[in-house]
């Protein structure tokens, strides 16, 4: 299974990079196959968790559920073996590519939130300066006026 | 003859003629042979060297003709190459971001001036109101001008105080000042001019009393509020380290990392993570007022002095890295803590995942 570290499911992330190292990733092997659709299915739970605030992947999450169940009752059916294969081949891809929705969409939410930051300290600094300018203009006048001040 | 030659030949064609290539597999086709094809290649080489396996299996699929199969590898090609992207698209955001949030500091400071700007205009105002108000109830004298120019004085020596925050550090004497500023002015309102004058000197003198208190309060908190922007910074910048988990801590950040290297007894980093490190290695070079503590943590499992010994070369090897890519070998100091720091559950998988660690804390350089 081959993912990119997920900054918010930390675990996930660094089971998934433990994995990429052993080289079991995209190998369905053998008996294993219920193994590797068991922690697909794990993982699926953890997106489908992780994407309830966000809703970024809810399409891809449809599709992975679709692909879970088709896997699932070809467990142990030797001529099916190649169709269960292919099921789970797709089935890791698409988790790869709800996770990283899941992640750009958080990103891209932090990045939305950091704009509307800047750009509302924008507007107060342009209305505090133009006040703090309009009031040192009336203090330099009202200083001649005085005559002496500093 | 002539038909059965016609319908031989009519199914040779048949045969021959080749599969339409699925538009994910042209699509990947065009996208992949483009520069930024290679560079994710560079930046996502996992989830790249997946889309080209698939993509080649999709191309033996096409020569065989099997139209399936072709559909399947074009499609799971497009996956893992939609998820590379997205990847990618991830990290430009996190780069916006963090550039973002320095604009976002630059623009608090300047907030923070203007503000205070504004609050100095608008007190030098009220105080000038208050000798306007003057204006046409008293007769020009001599006397009079000395007192106003008296008066003239104390709010120059009042303003000059408030701009090094007097009226916040040194509060007792700038409130005598200000008051005195203002038993003068309703003395001159009074044509009491011996006494608006006498006022005013004492106002000018509480106001510089208040400035001198001031002025080292306010160095310090100016140094401080510098230190603490600095470390908002810092503490932005590093979050452009992906896997990274930062905490700000005492004057410095505190950045954990989990799984840097192959679980049993690796001490290289792994490729997946390098690009964090790369990312800390440019903040570190950044913020050089840091030094770094690189302490490398394992979980339980196995021999104790095995695992200290373990965790010892990882720190070395992450500080080694760093140098690598520019940071001082003595700005960093490596330690290797072994298991006896956990912060999760070392009975469980996921605990001694989040175990096994590195932690680099960034803290002001003595040097």
């Amino acid at each position: 299974m081959i993912y990119s570290r997920s900054r918010k499911r930390p675990l996930v992330a660094a089971a998934l990079a433990a994995m990429i190292v052993l080289g079991l990733g995209g190998v369905a092997m053998g008996d294993d196959a219920d193994a590797r659709l068991q922690k697909l299915s794990v993982a699926l739970k953890e997106h489908d968790v992780a994407d309830s605030t966000l809703h970024a992947a809810t399409t891809e999450i449809g599709k992975a559920e679709a692909l879970k169940d088709k896997a699932r009752p070809l467990i142990g059916q030797r001529r099916e073996r190649e169709s269960l294969d292919r099921t789970l081949d797709e089935l890791e891809a698409t988790l790869s590519v709800i996770d990283a929705k899941i992640d750009h969409a958080a990103a891209k939410a932090e990045l939305d939130a950091a704009k509307a930051k800047r750009d509302q300290l924008k507007r107060e600094l342009d209305t505090v300066r133009t006040e703090a300018d309009s009031l040192e203009k009336q203090q330099a006048e009202l200083e001649k006026k005085l005559g002496g001040g500093k | 003859m002539k038909r059965l030659l016609l319908t031989a030949a009519m199914v040779a064609m048949v045969s021959c003629a080749r599969l339409p290539k699925p538009a994910e597999m042209t699509q990947y086709e065009g996208e992949r042979k483009a520069r930024a094809g290679e560079e994710l290649k560079l930046e996502h080489p996992e989830l790249v060297q997946q889309a080209d396996a698939q993509y080649s299996k999709a191309v033996t699929a096409h020569d065989d003709k099997e139209e399936d199969l072709l559909a399947h590898h074009a499609h799971l090609t497009s996956l893992w190459w939609q998820s590379a992207n997205l990847r990618r698209d991830t990290r430009l955001a996190t780069e916006s971001e963090a550039e973002i949030a320095k604009e976002t500091a630059q623009l608090e400071t300047s907030l923070a001036e203007a503000k205070k700007r504004q609050k100095l205009a608008k007190s030098t105002l009220d105080r000038m109101a208050q000798i306007i108000a003057l204006e046409g109830k008293v007769t020009d004298s001599q006397e009079v001008n000395t007192a106003r120019g008296a008066i003239n004085e104390a709010l120059a020596a009042l303003k000059e105080a408030q701009a090094v925050d007097a009226d916040t550090h040194a509060a007792t004497s700038f409130a005598a000042a200000e008051a005195k500023l203002k038993a003068a002015t309703d003395a001159l309102g009074k044509n009491k001019t011996k006494d608006a004058q006498s006022f005013a000197i004492e106002a000018k003198a509480a106001a510089e009393t208040a400035k001198r208190e001031a002025q080292p309060k306010y160095a310090t908190t100016e140094a401080d509020q510098a230190k603490l922007n600095r470390q908002k910074a810092l503490f932005d910048a590093l979050g452009s380290a992906s896997g990274a988990q930062r905490s700000m801590v005492e004057n410095g950040v505190r950045v954990t990392i989990v799984e840097v290297f192959a679980a049993t007894g690796g001490i290289t980093i792994l490729p997946v993570m390098e690009g964090s490190f790369s990312k800390i290695a440019e903040t570190a070079k950044a913020f050089p007022e840091y030094a770094l503590v690189i302490e490398a943590h394992t979980d339980s499992k196995g021999n104790k002095s095995k695992n200290l010994q373990l965790s010892e070369s990882r720190a070395k090897s992450v500080a080694a890295f760093l140098a690598g890519q520019g940071v001082a070998p003595d700005r960093m100091t490596s330690l290797g803590k072994g298991s006896v720091s956990p912060v999760a559950d070392n009975k469980t998988q996921a605990g001694r995942a989040q175990n096994r660690r590195i932690e680099l804390l960034f803290v002001p350089s003595s040097k």
